[in-house]
């Protein structure tokens, strides 16, 4: 991790997920920028919330670059799509070398889509049912 | 071959047929149910109903059995989806997508879909160099746009019209391959050949020299 440079973070897909993890990472002094197709969305940020927004397609490499995607150090897609996220991650790794790539999965049987990629899939089921076994069976379980 | 066709009403349809004529084996997966029956039905293929871009989906329409995936989804996402689980779960060799955003043809090459085609940019092909070169019969960029094979026919105001091949200044590695005379084939192995009013020549070329070409080839200016 940079020490002395702020890192520059994108985050694309401003639903309840995009836009909190957006207010807290601005919070935390980092360089925000938020994308959504649809502008009323950014309503869901924080009044704290100190980055930009930018209304339009994240899977458009136009717009991507138009936000700098190539001095991004961590790229969050985070769209209500697992098939967007993952063109957008893939996107951001291959074709413009994203150091930190973070898409969220929901169906896990995707994630094959994104192996051996160096890409980072959180998967919402996944984080769920380990929970769910925990409770269950009262210790951590191998899901 | 065992081909699967994921996706897409009208396009899927055609490409059924026509598989089929030629003897391969077509499996279909949709969303639209009644659709899938009509198919199944009308083609005697198998046809699963579902979303294809689920991997269990793939699985029940056979995927591992497949030589060839087509992707005729109305989104780009789902086709890159389609062929990356059919490609890195399912070993199939040939992954075909076809996708709306043109830029996005670059980005799925270099994602491992075997073929990507996008019926924008041929169209904007189409009317960029039909519409305004009207000897220009054929254009086809290969290999990302790096070489261009183009078929123009020879007017009587074309530059080179009663010329030599050997006397065209035409750019280095521009090869003319075929004059097509009288719908017969005339290969073009010397220099000495005479282009004629009314032929028709095939030209493979680098896309920077494409310019210089044009200029060759066309009448106008």
């Amino acid at each position: 991790m940079k020490k002395n440079k702020k890192q520059n973070i994108i985050v694309i897909g401003c639903g309840r997920f995009g836009s909190t993890i957006a207010g807290n990472l601005s919070d935390i002094n980092k360089n925000l920028m938020i994308v959504d197709l649809d502008q009323s969305s950014f309503r869901k940020l924080s009044s704290s919330y100190s980055g930009l927004t930018k209304e339009g397609d994240g899977t458009d490499i136009d717009l991507l670059e138009s936000i700098g995607i190539s001095d991004a150090d961590i790229l969050i897609a985070s769209t209500n799509e697992d098939d967007v996220n993952i063109l957008i991650a893939q996107i951001a790794k291959v074709i413009y070398n994203v150091p930190d790539v973070i898409t969220r999965m929901y169906d896990t049987s995707k994630k094959i889509t994104c192996e051996d990629m160096d890409i980072h899939v959180i998967s919402p089921t996944a984080l769920s049912i380990i929970e769910f076994q925990k409770r269950i069976f009262g210790q951590e379980v191998e899901f | 071959m065992n081909i699967l066709i994921v996706g897409g009403h009208a396009k899927a349809n055609y490409l059924t047929k026509s598989l089929k004529d030629s003897g391969h084996n077509v499996t279909i997966v949709n969303k639209d149910k009644e659709w899938c029956k009509i198919m199944a039905h009308g083609y005697g293929i198998v046809g699963v109903y579902g979303d294809g871009t689920k991997p269990f989906v793939l699985r029940d329409a056979g995927a591992i059995e497949m030589d060839t995936v087509i992707a005729l989804c109305n989104k780009d996402s789902a086709n890159l989806v389609i062929c990356e689980v059919a490609k890195k779960l399912f070993k199939v060799k040939n992954t075909f997508a076809v996708v709306n955003d043109p830029e996005n043809i670059k980005i799925f090459r270099k994602l491992n879909v075997d073929k990507v085609i996008s019926s924008t940019e041929i169209l904007s092909n189409m009317i960029e160099f039909e519409a305004v070169i009207d000897n220009l019969i054929n254009y086809l960029p290969m290999e990302d746009e790096k070489i261009i094979l183009s078929e123009f026919y020879i007017d009587a105001r074309s530059q080179v019209a009663d010329m030599k091949i050997k006397d065209i200044d035409l750019p280095d590695e521009t090869i003319i391959a075929y004059i097509i005379r009288d719908d017969n084939f005339v290969i073009c192995a010397e220099k000495d050949c005479e282009l004629k009013i009314s032929d028709k020549v095939i030209i493979l070329c680098r896309s920077k020299d494409f310019g210089k070409i044009k200029s060759l080839f066309y009448w106008g200016k």
